[in-house]
């Protein structure tokens, strides 16, 4: 008798305990983003495709000019309180700035400068620097000009370089993601690597295939389709373009 | 028996609770909608039939991307690249280098009236002279039968000129961007080349048609909702021979949301402004970094 008993409870016990660590596991998982393994994660880079990120659901808009700064590495997630899918980290060329795109209570969605072009994710809103980008770039592919606006006046308009028909500069909204002093590049060694990548160059020259606003020695290319994707500008243009923040937004369109 | 009830009750209630628990804890976020977002490049019906290529669609509301470098072979339409991208409640599409009707006009054989005239054009007053009304040869486009007087030129000097110097395509078109997110969208459009001249499009407006008639009509930014909530914007509708070819560039739809935030009701007091957000600081002039980073150039 008391054996039959003890039989059948070890079934009930049985399941008691795996409903226990269901329900164990279901509440660690159901706050997972706070213990996420940065170790396992990829870092959004120039150098890296992140597949899984979220694109840019606004490619054109404009925004108010918040950028941030991860202080440590920091997820990245798909939409708030979801799963993490890649990390970043506070440096890229110099600090990391990136520009908000949008905001949900605790969270902020940045533009990556990882491939694909156009891609987000969205961050924890804590041990991040905050700034505000008075400045706005925009180049202009048909009329090939780069223009520069603070506080939404312009600072000027210049005639550019951008890509030639093969190797389009890419459309859509990107951000300056450095501001460095190449000496490999003799002529024009003052290159703004941009958030952005070349849609049809899967790689050029050794590199990820960088979009980037520099200068270049003849002025026979400003005004005409004629990069491999990159903006070239006068030297006057970049002087300016230079003390512009990094993560300020910068608008690729067709006009 | 009794005494069997009640662990039989515990396990009973218990497997429920294991199966609830795992039904609740595996539950979407989402739901899909009844149409899901989806978005292709390209696409024609009519002779020359092109599948949408490439074609994204998102049913679990996770974004899927798909790019193709080339088309299915066929005489009508080439592209470089396309990308098609698909997720919860947005979609996109990028384009570039799209040719329609390449190294077609190459092919016609000028009547030999036309060459002669063209050959011989006076060098003053030429431009005075009116366009002859010939048949031009079969196109091998689905167009109706075409004479000179279709071409789009002013005279007979624009004519000769086309027909002996003929240009690459029929249509050439370098970037075709569209994107929705919800129910809004929008396009952006490079230059468009339209047999070999480059037309200023009148505005990428919703709506919009590209005077090309009656060569084929053109329709620039098509947007729709469909009766599940779902919208669709298309890029560019280009209608060969009123309707016998009819080819579709960039469209992308975007579902409804899996949940969508329900109205606020309108208050009844005027509304008081929202508190300023805090203003951050100004961004600082960033430091130049030397380094070597190779970029496109």
């Amino acid at each position: 008798m008391r054996d039959e008993r003890g039989s059948s409870s070890i079934p009930a016990l049985a399941v008691l305990l795996l409903l226990g660590v269901v329900a164990v596991v279901g509440i660690m998982g159901g706050k997972k983003h706070q213990t996420v393994d940065l170790t396992t994660l990829t870092a959004s880079t120039t150098a890296t495709t992140i597949t899984t990120a979220p694109l840019d659901a606004q490619p054109y808009a404009g925004t108010d000019g918040l950028v941030v700064h991860p202080r440590t590495e920091a997820a990245l997630y798909s939409a708030p309180d979801a799963d993490a899918f890649a990390k970043i980290g506070p440096t890229q060329f110099g600090p990391t700035w990136l520009p908000v795109v949008e905001q949900s209570d605790g969270w902020v969605r940045v533009l990556l400068p990882s491939k694909p072009n156009r891609s987000t994710g969205w961050l924890q809103d804590q041990d991040l620097d905050r700034a505000s980008s008075a400045y706005l770039i925009r180049v202009h592919t048909s009329s090939r000009t780069i223009e520069l606006f603070l506080n939404g006046k312009s600072l000027g308009s210049w005639k550019a370089g951008v890509g030639a028909k093969k190797t389009p500069t890419p459309p859509g909204r990107t951000f300056l993601l450095g501001s460095i002093i190449d000496h490999k590049r003799s002529a024009s060694p003052i290159v703004l690597p941009l958030g952005a990548h070349s849609p049809t160059l899967d790689t050029f020259g050794g590199g990820p295939g960088t979009v980037a606003i520099h200068g270049w020695p003849r002025p026979d290319v400003f005004g005409a389709a004629i990069s491999a994707g990159c903006v070239r500008v006068p030297k006057v243009a970049l002087a300016h373009l230079q003390k512009v923040p990094l993560g300020t937004l910068v608008l690729i369109d067709s006009k | 028996m009794r005494r069997q009830l009640a662990p039989t009750v515990l396990t009973v209630a218990a497997v429920a609770g294991v199966v609830t628990f795992s039904l609740v804890a595996s539950a979407p976020v989402g739901n899909a909608a009844a149409r899901p977002s989806s978005a292709y490049a390209v696409s024609a019906e009519g002779q020359v039939p092109i599948a949408r290529t490439p074609y994204a669609e998102s049913l679990d509301g996770m974004r899927q991307t798909t790019s193709a470098l080339e088309l299915p072979k066929n005489p009508l339409i080439s592209v470089r690249a396309g990308t098609a991208t698909a997720g919860n409640d947005s979609a996109s599409v990028e384009l570039f280098d799209i040719v329609i009707g390449p190294e077609i006009l190459s092919q016609v054989t000028i009547p030999p009236e036309l060459k002669q005239t063209c050959s011989t054009l006076p060098t003053t007053g030429a431009d005075d002279l009116p366009i002859p009304d010939l048949p031009l040869p079969d196109l091998g486009l689905p167009l109706p039968q075409l004479s000179t007087k279709d071409l789009p030129v002013k005279n007979l000097p624009d004519l000769c000129n086309l027909l002996l110097t003929p240009p690459k395509s029929l249509l050439a078109i370098d970037s075709l961007s569209v994107w929705c997110s919800g129910d809004q969208g929008g396009v952006d459009i490079g230059s468009l080349t339209l047999l070999g001249q480059t037309v200023k499009l009148p505005s990428t407006k919703q709506g919009a048609t590209l005077p090309a008639a009656p060569l084929a009509t053109i329709k620039v930014n098509a947007q729709g909702k469909h009766s599940d909530g779902s919208f669709t914007i298309t890029g560019l509708t280009i209608d060969l021979g009123g309707g016998t070819e009819v080819i579709t560039l960039a469209s992308a739809t975007c579902a409804t949301p899996a949940a969508k935030p329900t109205p606020t009701p309108k208050p009844t007091q005027p509304q008081v402004p929202a508190p300023p957000l805090d203003h951050p600081p100004a961004a600082p002039v960033p430091t130049p970094v030397k380094t070597h980073q190779p970029v496109t150039g």
